[in-house]
């Protein structure tokens, strides 16, 4: 049950997110009509180049501290002198860049993976430090996101998602702390990884205000079991009975346990399901009972009581630092007569939060399990693909099929493309961009899959995709952004969050010329990423002047001939074809053989570019600009709503 | 009258003439580094402090500078690692404090901190920190070797090569996979493998020339002036020249070199992280420039360590601190405090979040 494990430590702080948002919008991917002004912060009501136009992608934790340790035997410990890992930092890397937070598609951005991010388990003390645990997180990106959590907040601020991956080429230091939660650990763990899971709220995207570009981020690490998925635990899937807000009656939305058929314990993850206020502490909902549903088919909002419903235990959310402290984990242990409903041998009752608004008042259903405890997941879910002129080219991803936290032995599985998404990805305000938005998901032909699949007997099975050259659909931005869906059938429409497809960037085909040309090969790739990235083009090499990237090639060829993992890879979006990228590269090796580019080059050096003092304030004072930042992913989310309703009006 | 030039104490300089074995030599080489290492957060400082779209061409010139004081680290690490030697670069002892001496100088030697750019500040402290011993370019400043009580950084150099001569070939027992010669960022004929006596000689000659220029040529053998006349070079306005019609053969009567002091960010001189305003931008962009510079630090470290080519890793974290500092720190005024008024400033100082410095730091020359 990966981190959802009695063994697990507990760690809390902020993180820094600093994304460039010139390229939240679709339209600023067209080199014709950009304009300089794309590159500033939002003025008001014209969005521009949103709320962190010099944003460089990096993703950092700061400050974070282990709050707690678990151990097998259900006890744990908050106090250092009682186990030494408690208290130590939870830090990234100390000897090379930050990692990165990158979307796979402007016309995608809700399934946002950290690159390149190292985590450690670190004992500073003075200006001393002893690594105990050095590690890399594997790219996964976001689940769950949803954008109503914090009440009195708006846009991406309001927000909270869960990041959950695996810790991969682990370094354990040659001496270890006598600690039993580090002994237990390194005994159940497997495969030599961790399970980690982050959960991100209170994101301040104010760049007028103090704390801009960072939030508040509760982690757990616990043991990796061989077999299990990565990125999501195949485990009891609660889901709102609203599919469009996302949300329960109560403000409760999707989240995850997991019950220990061995050890009869439950484990609930509820750090990113509850809502929060201002202050990041829950909203007191009143009193929270887990439980199980006697009848199976007690909607949300009914009410339950003896007969109906029978309780396991109490959330103590309301405990003070109850979400930092926790992490959100709450953790029951069953009795048998509890088991009895919770049990392959006998039966599964769906499990459910009761709530009790008041004393006295009767308990009603704040969320429940899903119909028949049904879940699918896709790992990976987000996939990008190079397509090739020479034929076909294939890529897989797996998927698991589980009915109340069991593998569902020959699921029957079904496969679906969205079709055609209009007005993916453009923002609002006034004086848009004048490109048209690009319709996603089209053609369909270009993507080749089974629509259904039987999983074996363990409830997984492979799907495995074809992809074709799509033909450039979208003109100006390179190959094209699906969707594909999957479910088991039963499964209703509010089982599975809105978020929950397999989203595909499918690169055009572009063979490597014998002789790329800066005009025709690099140059409208180089001003595109020029345009959309300020902080490389103004502060680092400037894509779009041949002297700049002359005087940069050596440079230039190294950050475009990284492994993909590496927190320096050149595009940091990591959006690039591999074709386009072979090409750059070559093109820099030959770079004194383009002619055309080299007398562009003797014209840059003779009268140099001089841009002068920059009609904007070359340095944006705090305060300059009062405006509510856009949001990205808020507005983001808005257009992918609008553009379901519109499909589902085609369609009825 | 203090003695406001680079100095290096003279029982320094008699302390390597002393030495009878490249270990004993080792501790000096480790003094260059430092050294080498201290004037790049005051040349960086002041590039940092210039907006984007001006001052240009000055800006050019610190950049220039900085990297080569990169390249002279480089070569007093390699010739370390030559003769058996540990760099050592992850300490927060490395770091000088600013603003101070600079490593190895006398008690009244130059003070140096960080500050933004300005013309007193490349003429009074960067050009003297810089400035070489040959006396047609610098009357006055430099003390006769009679009346000096104290040695020059080319008299510190010359007496490291002398040494390493003296010493011999058998000096280099170092491992030569740990030669870091990575020619993305510097050419072969600046960097290259020091496994050898005319290696290392070659190598630490580029340092004194690139420094301060060969006797009665302020061009530095690679076409491009010395560090001092670079400097020089802003506080005039005007590029240096070949100009066969005056006396020394170079005059200041290049291309422009405008300076604008509306052109530069009104940063905090001096800047140290404890005080910012606790909870706000200035302070978290400081911290996060001081985290970047410490795991550049820790990345130099592992490269001349058995990592060598490690040094891609290292550099692109010097771009990053670039970066925070330019988004993160310079654009960010100060509203109460100390610093009021003032746009916050990188502070180059120790991280502890990022420290790899094991429990028992290590002793260099400057700490002993």
């Amino acid at each position: 049950m990966s981190y959802l494990n009695a063994v697990r430590l507990v760690f809390s702080g902020q993180f820094q997110a600093d994304p460039s948002t010139v390229n939240n919008d679709v339209r600023h991917y067209d080199n014709a009509s950009f304009k300089a002004k794309y590159q500033e912060f939002q003025h008001g009501p014209e969005y521009d180049g949103w709320w962190n136009p010099p944003g460089s992608g990096a993703f950092r934790l700061v400050n974070c501290t282990v709050k707690a340790v678990h151990y097998g035997d259900g006890t744990s410990s908050s106090n250092p002198n009682a186990d030494t890992i408690v208290g130590l930092s939870i830090l990234d890397s100390p000897d090379r860049t930050a990692g990165k937070i990158v979307d796979i598609d402007p016309q995608w951005q809700l399934a946002s993976q950290l690159w390149g991010l190292k985590v450690r388990l670190t004992d500073v003390s003075g200006d001393t430090a002893a690594t105990y645990l050095a590690s890399s997180y594997l790219e996964n990106p976001f689940r769950d996101l949803w954008f109503s959590r914090m009440s009195g907040a708006g846009g991406d601020g309001a927000a909270s998602a869960t990041f959950q991956s695996v810790l991969t080429d682990l370094e354990w230091a040659s001496t270890l702390p006598d600690s039993r939660f580090l002994h237990e650990l390194r005994k159940a763990t497997q495969e030599g990884k961790l399970s980690i899971r982050l959960t991100t709220y209170a994101y301040k995207d104010d760049h007028t205000k103090d704390g801009f570009t960072s939030g508040t981020v509760t982690g757990v690490i616990g043991p990796y079991l061989a077999g299990e998925p990565t990125s999501f635990v195949a485990g009891r899937r609660f889901a709102p009975a609203n599919a469009q807000t996302g949300t329960s009656w109560d403000n409760i939305t999707f989240f995850t346990g997991g019950l220990d058929g061995a050890t009869h314990r439950l484990f609930l993850d509820l750090s990113n399901a509850l809502p929060i206020d201002t202050a990041g502490k829950p909203v007191d909902l009143g009193a929270l009972n887990v439980g199980s549903l006697l009848a199976a088919d007690t909607p949300e909002g009914a009410p339950v009581g003896i007969g109906n419903f029978q309780p396991i235990g109490t959330i103590p959310y309301r405990t003070p630092n109850w979400l930092l402290t926790t992490s959100g984990i709450a953790e029951f242990t069953l009795s048998k007569g509890q088991m009895d409903n919770q049990s392959a041998a006998t039966q599964f009752c769906p499990l459910a939060l009761a709530v009790q608004t008041s004393d006295g008042a009767t308990p009603l259903v704040a969320i429940r399990e899903t119909t028949n405890g049904l879940f699918v997941g896709a790992e990976p879910f987000v996939l990008r693909i190079d397509s090739d002129v020479e034929g076909p080219v294939s890529v897989t991803t797996k998927l698991y099929a589980t009915a109340f936290g069991q593998p569902t032995p020959n699921a029957g599985l079904v496969f679906s493309q969205t079709g055609a998404m209009t007005g993916l990805g453009g923002g609002g305000g006034i004086n848009q961009p004048t490109a048209p938005i690009p319709v996603a998901g089209i053609p369909e032909k270009a993507l080749d899959f089974p629509l259904e699949l039987t999983a074996g007997t363990d409830g997984t099975t492979t799907l495995t995709i074809q992809a074709t050259p799509p033909g450039n659909p979208r003109a100006y931005i390179d190959g094209q952004l699906y969707n594909v869906t999957y479910k088991q059938p039963g499964q209703a429409p509010n089982d599975y969050g809105p978020f929950e497809v397999i989203a595909i960037h499918l690169r055009d085909a572009y063979p490597v010329p014998a002789t790329p040309t800066w005009v025709t090969d690099i140059q409208p790739v180089f001003v595109q990423y020029g345009n959309l990235y300020p902080i490389m083009s103004r502060r680092l090499v400037n894509l779009n002047d041949p002297v700049s990237v002359y005087e940069h090639r050596k440079l230039l060829t190294l950050a475009f001939s990284l492994d993909i993992h590496d927190p320096n890879y050149m595009p940091v979006t990591r959006d690039l074809s591999e074709g386009k990228r072979r090409t750059i590269v070559k093109w820099l090796g030959r770079i004194d053989q383009d002619a055309q580019f080299q007398a562009l080059l003797n014209a840059g050096l003779q009268s140099p570019a001089g841009p002068g003092p920059l009609a904007s304030a070359p340095v944006a004072p705090a305060g300059a600009t009062e405006t509510e930042p856009a949001g990205g992913k808020t507005e983001f989310a808005r257009s992918l709503a609008a553009s379901r309703a519109r499909a589902s009006d085609r369609a009825g | 009258m203090p003695n406001n030039v680079m100095t290096i104490r003279k029982e320094i300089v008699a302390g390597i003439k002393a030495v009878r074995s490249a270990a004993d030599l080792r501790r000096y080489l480790q003094a260059a580094i430092k050294l080498e290492h201290a004037t790049i957060p005051p040349y960086l400082a002041a590039y940092y402090s210039i907006k984007p779209g001006w001052n240009e061409e000055a800006g050019k010139i610190i950049r220039s500078v900085v990297v080569e004081e990169m390249l002279h680290m480089t070569i007093a690490a390699n010739v370390l690692n030559a003769i058996g030697g540990k760099p050592v670069m992850n300490n927060p002892e490395f770091i000088p404090i600013y603003p101070g001496p600079l490593p190895m100088s006398v008690d009244d030697g130059i003070s140096v901190g960080l500050a933004p750019l300005s013309i007193d500040l490349v003429r009074d402290v960067f050009m003297r920190i810089e400035l070489p011993e040959t006396p047609e370019y610098y009357p006055g400043l430099l003390k006769s070797v009679a009346e000096r009580d104290y040695a020059t950084i080319g008299e510190f150099y010359d007496a490291i090569i002398a040494k390493i001569e003296f010493l011999g070939e058998s000096s280099f027992t170092g491992d030569p996979a740990r030669q870091v010669v990575d020619n993305v960022w510097f050419p072969p004929d600046q960097l290259f493998p020091i496994t050898d006596v005319e290696s290392a000689v070659r190598g630490l000659k580029i340092i004194k020339q690139q420094g301060e220029g060969s006797l009665f040529d302020p061009m530095d053998g690679d076409g491009e002036p010395a560090h001092y006349y670079r400097f020089e070079e802003i506080v005039r306005g005007h590029r240096l020249v070949k100009n066969h019609s005056v006396p020394k053969g170079y005059s200041f009567t290049g291309e422009k070199v405008p300076f604008d002091q509306a052109g530069v960010i009104d940063m905090v001189t001096d800047s140290h992280v404890e005080n910012y305003p606790a909870g706000s931008l200035a302070l978290s962009g400081v911290q996060q420039a001081n985290y970047n510079y410490t795991s550049m630090l820790n990345a130099l470290h592992q490269t001349f360590n058995g990592r060598p080519e490690g040094l891609s890793t290292a550099l692109a974290l010097m771009y990053e601190l670039r970066l925070t500092v330019l988004t993160k720190v310079v654009n960010q005024e100060v509203t109460t405090g100390v610093y009021e008024g003032k746009y916050a400033a990188p502070s180059f100082e120790f991280a502890p979040n990022a420290s790899q410095v094991e429990r028992v730091p290590v002793a260099d020359l400057t700490t002993t």
